[in-house]
């Protein structure tokens, strides 16, 4: 046979056996990641967030929510049911995107956004975190529509099974080896307290991204309009290394009548490392400190 | 268009499709068109660079041959030196040069400022005007006929695999190749496509997840323990080697596809003994144009200083080196420290032969691995300056931080884990290699199952633990 025509005939077979390959080994991460065993325990975090979830309160936000706010103590203090749906390294994309689809299924009582300084700052890895979103392309309307606006190619490398898996397969193992869930209600606690020394140096203030911005936008007015009483946190640090970062946001929230909580100037956590496990993130005990000041503040609401 | 790009999955079967399509004497022009096309996608406006420097190394080197004259064709060769050196110069050197005469003469007193121009650095030039410069000396030094047909030297300066980042390719290899007949060659479009696949698994698996964990560190490093620094430090050589690596690996590949060879980039540069293997290993193209156009007549002209001449070409070398690499003083300060390593080494190459020799020393492998080991670490430690942290003093205070402080490692454990397969699979296949070439062989197998289930198994570790996000190779700022 001319050596073409049998490169291009074993082209062929390589790409359908590719296409079939890639169904199996796709289905085969579909079927554990989704195991009963993660969705009946609320190990699958995200699951649980996206389809489960029925609590009078749900926070937000990223990795300072994630370690920062601890739902046991919210539910307690204030009565109410409540859930963490934080996620590490995301942002209001992500955030609103589980948001729109709780709110396709229930209205929660109140909404959190723990919003970090930068969180409407424009990242060059804005749109990143997303993956951990590809498995529910298929399956949920938000998630694709976030998907397919963070590219112009995402429709077609979602045609992949296996793909949609990228960089899970850690997270599978992990839930369908271990028992018992890590977390509790969504929250992560982290151990050890902050003992490097920081050079004296400030972030300059940068303005909003206007397509970050809108979405945030989205979330709170979303929730409003469903009659959720959204509350936007910001979470305490080390040190205050960006000025005056909340000036902008601040008389928008106020027009949205939206409640800000601004924890960043806290003296209690400025410069008090046993309450940090790095620069911005609490540790247990920061955390239990912080949901404390929290939960007392939502207990002095209107209606509380 | 990036190699990794979703774009460049259209384009190059495409563009491998249409170019086995067309009759075998429109394939190079054909080439040629898209190589143009490809890279007026980047910069539209850069490619009217690629042209000038392109135009001025036909004419020049059509001038030198055609002249009797050795004087005239000296000056020829200064004159087109300079004019292809012009660009790169005014582009990556400018602000780095006004800058420097502009402190000098405050020191004096003299203020006469200059403005700085905030232009994006051309893609590929310093690629395409070393592959252009060695063409023209290698005409004034009469090894090559100098190319009657502008298009072959057009497609030789702007052939797209290589135009971005190399390997820095040679006129005597691509002319000839380019010149005959461009058929269909399966063996060499097979390998060409082995040499893809594991191209796209070093960047994509490697180089990208190591470069979350290092740049998580380094871009924050006041802020990490000594220890997670020093891993970083340590990791960094395989982010560059995955990077880099695996871009000549798919740029080959691509000319493989199209009947096409290319010289090697890489041999396994992490197994070299000594800083002088080392650099025989690793970036060749870029060491062997260096040697050839540098480093060689250098110490041809030095030659009556013995050892001492060595030593000046050596240094003289690297230093324009780290300059090629980049124009800042932390380029420069990497280029030396490399040339001193080099120059000990050569100083110091007669007794420690005999020393190894006395010993046995050659033929014990805690040794080969101790020298590897250090060899790895020197490399390591002088990224540091080259690239890894913003600037000379932040890589003395990382260095500091490394030996002072002792706190505990930052983990992350999703991307050490994936990190470690793509590494320790690398790390393998290296050894592999290095150690027995003629067994466990996957890709080169002679049985097309387990050929295949190679194929497919690094294919699906791409998709399943590859980061597709992972932004442009670290060699185009070069």
């Amino acid at each position: 046979m001319n050596k073409g025509k049998l490169f291009i005939k074993k082209l062929f077979v390589f790409i359908i056996l590719l296409i079939i390959l890639d169904f199996a080994i796709g289905s085969v991460l579909e079927h554990f990641y989704f195991s009963p065993k993660s969705k009946i325990s609320g190990d699958n975090k995200l699951y649980y967030s996206l389809k489960m979830t029925k609590e009078d309160i749900l926070v937000f936000g990223a990795s300072t929510a994630i370690h920062g706010i601890i739902p046991k103590i919210i539910e307690d203090s204030v009565g109410m049911s409540c859930y963490n749906t934080g996620w590490n390294g995301t942002n209001i994309y992500f955030s609103n995107t589980i948001l729109s689809s709780v709110l396709q299924r229930y209205a929660p009582k109140v909404v959190i956004f723990d919003m970090t300084a930068w969180e409407l700052n424009k990242e060059d890895d804005d749109f990143d975190k997303l993956s951990e979103l590809y498995p529910y392309y298929y399956t949920n309307k938000s998630v694709k529509e976030i998907i397919d606006f963070s590219g112009k190619y995402e429709k077609y490398k979602m045609l992949s099974k296996t793909y949609r898996y990228n960089s899970k397969l850690l997270y599978i193992l992990t839930q369908n080896l271990r028992s018992g869930n890590t977390g509790v209600q969504g929250y992560e606690p982290i151990y050890g307290y902050w003992n490097l020394d920081l050079a004296e140096d400030t972030m300059s203030v940068e303005p909003y991204d206007s397509i970050k911005f809108s979405y945030f936008d989205k979330f709170v007015t979303h929730a409003s309009e469903k009659g959720c009483r959204v509350i936007v946190v910001s979470p305490p640090v080390y040190r205050e290394y960006i000025k005056d970062q909340y000036s902008r946001i601040e008389p928008y929230l106020k027009s949205k009548n939206v409640e800000f909580w601004n924890f960043r100037n806290d003296t209690s956590f400025l410069n008090h490392r046993e309450y940090f496990y790095d620069y911005v993130h609490l540790n247990n005990a920061g955390a239990i400190y912080y949901t404390r000041q929290i939960a007392s503040h939502l207990k002095k609401l209107p209606g509380a | 268009m990036q190699f990794t790009s979703f774009n460049f999955l259209i384009f190059f079967p495409s563009v491998i499709l249409l170019y086995y399509i067309l009759p075998q004497k429109f394939r190079w022009s054909f080439v040629l068109i898209i190589s143009y096309y490809f890279y007026i996608n980047i910069n539209p406006i850069y490619a009217f660079l690629l042209v000038g420097v392109t135009t001025s190394t036909y004419l020049f080197a059509i001038l030198m041959e055609k002249t009797k004259s050795d004087k005239t064709r000296k000056w020829l060769l200064i004159a087109d030196i300079i004019l292809t050196l012009l660009p790169l110069f005014f582009f990556k050197y400018y602000n780095f040069v006004n800058q420097s005469v502009f402190d000098l003469l405050d020191y004096f007193g003299i203020r006469w400022p200059l403005p700085n121009l905030s232009l994006l650095l051309p893609i590929g030039i310093s690629f395409y005007t070393f592959m252009a410069l060695g063409y023209s000396i290698d005409v004034y030094n009469e090894t090559i006929r100098a190319e009657k047909n502008f298009g072959i030297v057009a497609l030789f300066t702007s052939f797209f695999p290589i135009v971005l980042s190399g390997p820095i390719e040679r006129a005597r290899n691509m002319f000839n190749q380019f010149r005959g007949k461009l058929t269909f060659n399966y063996d060499k479009a097979v390998s060409g496509l082995q040499l893809m696949l594991w191209g796209y698994f070093m960047k994509l698996v490697i180089a990208d997840r190591v470069a979350i964990y290092v740049s998580t560190i380094f871009n924050n490093y006041e802020y990490h323990s000594g220890v997670s620094l020093l891993f970083a430090t340590l990791l960094y050589p395989f982010q560059i080697y995955g990077d880099l690596g695996g871009y000549s690996l798919i740029a080959i590949g691509c000319a493989n596809v199209m009947g096409i060879d290319i010289i090697p980039n890489f041999n396994r540069p992490f197994f070299a003994t000594s800083m002088s293997e080392f650099w025989r290993r690793w970036h060749m193209s870029l060491i062997k144009w260096l040697t050839d156009y540098l480093y060689t007549p250098i110490s041809f002209g030095l030659r009556r200083l013995n050892v001492w001449g060595i030593v000046i070409a050596l240094l003289l070398t690297f230093l324009i080196s780290g300059a090629w690499h980049g124009a800042a003083l932390i380029y420069m300060i990497w280029g030396t420290f490399q040339g001193i390593l080099l120059s000990i080494e050569a100083l110091t190459n007669r007794r420690k032969v005999e020393f190894e020799k006395k010993y046995k020393l050659r033929s014990k492998s805690l040794y080969i691995i101790f020298s590897s080991v250090l060899t790895y670490a020197l490399f390591a430690f002088s990224l540091l300056i080259a690239g890894a942290v913003e600037s000379v003093s932040a890589a003395f205070a990382v260095i500091g931080k490394i030996f002072t402080n002792t706190q505990p490692l930052f983990i992350n454990k999703t991307t050490l884990f994936y990190m470690l397969i793509g590494v320790g699979l690398l790390i393998l296949s290296e050894l592999r290699d290095e150690f027995f070439p003629e067994k466990f062989k996957l890709f080169q197998s002679k049985n097309i199952y387990i050929r295949w289930a190679a194929y497919m198994s690094v294919l699906f570790l791409i998709l399943l633990i590859g980061v597709f996000n992972g932004g442009q190779f670290i060699y185009f700022k070069f």
